[in-house]
């Protein structure tokens, strides 16, 4: 295994061409290679890369793709953003860890993608060819699975500039260090609220069933059950069974509602 | 005698170096051109070796197996354990082949390169079934390793006789023991002696084995105990000793054996899993008739110390409590799982779940106190215990749960509340000493070095439980001066005597005796005018009268009672522990702060067990928790506030008073959280862990 620290964002495209892979906070990656050892790749340190830091306002919000979560939790207002980086890692986890990896990892159980989804949040990709951009919801695409090709790097997130409020739960098997069982983020969006899930099928997701039930203010629990039940695709792991995650994903969706948007539940 | 330090939090005397990061672990030590070992393990968890091929590692490392060991046994209560597997392999990572290289990567990697070829035999992994298995048994006299019968009175005719008779069967799982500092040892040849500084919880043992299975006399071979980072039984016997040892004693060359977390969490030493089934008869006020428990203990592949955790276990099923009729029944099977042997408590701490739980259900049945219906039947001193045992010996629960009553968190628990939180209260005793039968003595040397220091010598470790802060105290009153002036050297072969494992909360009551034995000699012959006086003192460890199996039961108990409040999510059901209370009576308390904080960790470890931690295994026996991401340990967030009081009691056979206390705050937690999670969210677990799973089920399956 080899790492080159790379200085400009063309250095890096340039050996992402040729293959290489990219490491930014390193808090998966380490203890991948701890656990699996350490793979022949090459590897591109961007932790250098000024233009990936930072959160910058210009109309829309840019946060940098190596914005830790510690930042996270510094600079932003108490919103689903803040409170998903609250709940993630440790403090020491916090501290390393990037946006930009968090997604990328692309982790079902990831604590940014739910949030990033119901901002309806667009990422930045650049490569040797030019840039484009990509909404969350489009970037997912499977089981550890990606929208971005290997020669793009993810340069930033664009958080479109909306009021509202938004709100993120995550349920684990212990308050820190915890990899979620279900996790859920909200934003109130016109009349309606935006709803996105994780752990609860191969990829974070949007429950655009049940936010089409969210357009009146009271809403019957059985419809909204069967709602979920075609927006998400639970199963059963080292942490919990399908029927578990399913009820409890229920039943946060239910409390969330009513208690952060004064929905009832009938 | 004036105390000027006993009682008071004098500072640990190991605390400067550990702080500043000067102690020196086993890990620690190197030196200029050493070998690492690595270990080659097993890759199924029961099947006969028909050939092991060494011939791609010799390549490049070198290459140790059976045949290089003199006597291929590991030297224990049984010799069941081989030190490298031979003809058959019984657990998924045994060891096969010991690998040295200039690296670790390179002994890693040459390790890897090991095959063996086997016959794959049926795997046990269900102890119970293992014993009703036709199949071939792990070990060749079968999967019974051992058994415990006791009847006192007639509990048949007693529970005939009852008001409430209710019987659960209970199981817990294997516990990690999760110390910070992973198995390793560093060894070298000193002239014509082979020395091996290791993570030991027991010097003297380690020597034994190594002398054993490498050939060679006692004598010659040398073990020092390094800085311990914590061990909790876990260290307690075999895990890297003899496989460093052994390159060393081959090549003549320095050795290093670190293992990785991987290693130390899959492949040494477990607590048992259990399948306890409890039946408890009581009258209208809650007063236990009759006691039933038939019991079955998961020690793995190798016994270890199951069999004295079968003894404990059996022995502390029936809690701390007056019972005329009782009938104990327990057996300790064999399953082709990683060994389980010493940790924490000894069996003491799944026995209590068992009992208490039942004990709480049935007096939130029959609507009496929690307090109440266990001060009813506690055991008072001059008592006769539930195995026929005196309790000659200081018995403060009654004065335990008195102080619980009077608890800030006990008084807001009688008050009601928000539905989601709820109080659980358990009570427990665990036993000091090794118990009657078993050789337990404490030997130890007083001499006044040349500077003016007092140096005491004396076999016991120090493993991070603070032992070396008490009989420095101790040694310090005795003699009336500083604890400056004091030097405790502990743990090493070579300069102190055989004073047993470090083990069954002894070191400070047997040391302390000790230390104190010797004082008193010093100043006898010092006080006759002698010169340069010498002393060298062996004191034993009080034992009852009564033997019903080699080491049960004991004859001094330390008594804890918990009570915890937890919260139910109302959302996911997940369990959160906003607050505990324990109360210890453990005779007089030399060190309150840290006391406090072996109760706070002991407490903090048992939560883990009965809200999370579990090890798991797969169909084929291999274990899947492990490592610190799948085998969820409590964090700091997951961890309550503590309130810690002491009952102010003294034991006369003790040094000062003194009881041992370590390993006691184990024992009620998981009781007391089964309770909590009962008041707050209306379902009594029978399994552990309890989480928020768990309850979603309970809930479920009750509507």
């Amino acid at each position: 295994m080899n790492i080159t620290k790379v200085n400009t964002i063309e250095e890096a495209l340039a050996l992402l061409s040729k293959g290489a892979k990219v490491l930014a906070g390193g808090t998966n990656l380490y203890v991948n290679f701890k656990k699996k050892g350490y793979p022949e790749d090459s590897f591109i340190d961007i932790s250098g890369l000024e233009e990936l830091e930072g959160i910058r306002l210009d109309g829309e919000k840019h946060i940098g793709a190596l914005v830790t979560f510690a930042e996270l939790l510094r600079e932003e207002e108490e919103s689903a953003l803040c409170q998903a980086a609250r709940e993630m890692g440790s403090p020491q986890i916090r501290s390393r860890a990037t946006l930009g990896g968090n997604v990328c990892d692309s982790s079902p159980a990831c604590d940014a993608g739910p949030v990033l989804l119901v901002y309806e949040a667009k990422a930045l990709l650049c490569s040797a060819d030019g840039r484009r951009e990509v909404a969350m919801t489009d970037f997912f695409r499977g089981y550890r699975q990606t929208a971005k090709r290997s020669d793009e790097l993810l340069t930033e997130f664009i958080l479109p500039d909306e009021k509202g409020k938004s709100v993120f739960r995550k349920v684990g098997l212990r308050n820190a260090m915890a990899i979620s069982v279900v996790s859920l983020a909200a934003k109130e969006s016109g009349g309606s609220i935006r709803l996105a899930m994780g752990s609860v099928a191969e990829i974070p997701v949007r429950l655009t069933h049940c936010e089409a039930l969210t357009k009146e203010k009271k809403i019957d629990r059985e419809s909204l059950r069967a709602a979920l039940s075609l927006d998400i695709r639970p199963i059963s792991d080292i942490r919990a069974s399908r029927e578990y995650r399913f009820e409890t994903a229920q039943r946060l969706l239910c409390d969330l509602l009513e208690k952060e948007y004064g929905y009832e539940i009938l | 005698m004036e105390e000027r330090y006993i009682g008071q939090n004098c500072i640990r005397p190991d605390g400067r170096d550990k702080v500043s990061g000067r102690a020196k672990y086993a890990a620690d030590y190197s030196a200029e051109g050493m070998l690492h070992v690595a270990v080659a393990r097993a890759e199924i968890a029961h099947g006969r070796i028909l050939s092991l091929d060494t011939s791609a590692a010799e390549q490049r490392a070198l290459v140790y197996t059976a045949k290089d060991l003199a006597n291929n046994v590991i030297v224990d209560i049984i010799n069941d354990c081989p030190v490298l597997a031979s003809e058959k392999v019984r657990y998924m990572g045994e060891p096969i082949a010991v690998v040295a290289a200039g690296s670790r990567e390179e002994a890693v990697a040459a390790a890897s390169l090991i095959r063996a070829d086997y016959e794959p035999l049926p795997i046990h992994l269900d102890a119970r079934e293992a014993l009703a298995s036709t199949s071939e048994p792990v070990h060749e006299g079968g999967n019974l390793v051992g058994s415990f019968e006791h009847t006192k009175g007639d509990p048949d005719a007693a529970f005939r006789a009852c008001d409430l008779v209710l019987e659960h069967t209970f199981t817990t799982p294997y516990q990690e023991h999760a110390y910070m500092e992973p198995d390793a040892g560093f060894s070298y040849m000193d002239g014509d002696t082979l020395t091996v500084i290791s993570s030991s919880q027991n010097v003297f043992h380690d020597q034994r084995m190594i002398a054993n299975a490498l050939g060679i006399a006692a004598d010659k071979v040398r073990v020092i105990s390094a800085t311990v980072g914590g061990a909790f039984g876990g260290k307690d016997g075999h895990m890297t000793q003899i496989f460093g040892a052994l390159v060393t004693q081959k090549t003549g060359r320095n050795a290093k054996i670190v293992f990785d977390r991987q290693e130390s969490m899959a492949y040494t030493y477990k607590r048992h899993a259990t399948e306890l089934h409890v039946k408890i008869g009581f009258d209208s006020k809650g007063k236990i008739l009759a006691f039933d428990a038939d019991n079955v203990i998961d020690t793995g592949a190798y016994v270890g110390y199951g069999l004295s955790v079968l003894g404990l276990l059996s022995e502390h099923i029936p809690g701390p409590y007056r019972i005329e009729n009782v009938r104990i029944s327990s057996k300790l099977a064999y399953t082709n799982k990683t060994p389980a042997s010493a940790f924490r408590g000894f069996g003491a701490p799944q026995a209590n779940f068992a009992t208490e739980s039942l004990i709480s259900e049935a007096a939130d049945i029959l609507g009496i106190d929690q307090i109440a219906i266990r001060r009813s039947n506690a055991l008072r001193q001059g008592d006769i215990g539930p195995l026929g045992q005196k309790i000659e010996r200081s018995c403060g629960l009654t004065e335990a749960l008195d102080a619980m009553e009077r608890s800030p968190l006990w008084q807001e628990g009688k008050k009601k509340r928000d539905k989601n939180i709820g109080y659980g209260l358990a009570a427990g005793h665990l036993s000091c000493g090794f118990g009657k039968g078993i050789p337990d003595s404490a030997e130890l040397t007083l001499e006044q070095r040349e500077d003016g220091r007092y140096l005491f010598r004396i076999g016991l470790t120090e493993i991070g439980q603070g032992s070396i802060t008490a009989l420095t105290a101790i040694a310090a009153d005795a003699l009336g001066v500083a604890p400056s002036e004091i030097i405790m050297e502990m743990g090493d072969t070579a300069t102190t005597f055989d004073c047993g494992s470090t083990a069954a909360s002894r070191s400070t009551f047997l040391g302390g005796n000790a230390v104190l034995a010797a004082v008193k000699e010093y100043r006898e012959r010092a006080g006759r005018g002698e010169k340069a006086v010498k002393v060298r003192v062996s004191v034993p460890f009080p034992e009852n009268e009564m033997m019903k199996t080699i080491g049960v039961p004991h004859a001094m108990y330390t008594f804890a009672v918990q009570l915890v409040k937890v919260k139910v999510d109302p959302v996911s059901y997940k369990p959160t522990v906003l607050d505990a209370c324990a109360v210890t009576e453990a005779g007089k308390v030399i060190h309150p702060m840290q006391l406090a904080g072996q109760v706070t960790g002991g407490m903090t470890q048992s939560l883990g067990l009965a809200l999370g931690e579990n090890c798991r295994f797969d169909g084929e026996g291999r274990m899947l928790t492990d490592s610190f991401s799948n085998y969820l340990l409590p964090t700091f967030t997951d961890a309550p506030a503590f309130t810690v009081g002491f009952v102010d009691g003294y034991e006369s056979s003790g040094p000062v008073g003194v009881k041992g206390a370590a390993e006691s705050p184990t024992v009620p937690t998981a009781a007391a959280v089964n309770a909590a999670v009962h008041d707050a969210a209306g379902v009594w677990h029978q399994t552990l862990p309890i989480t928020g799973e768990s309850i979603f089920r309970k809930k479920e399956y009750s509507r």
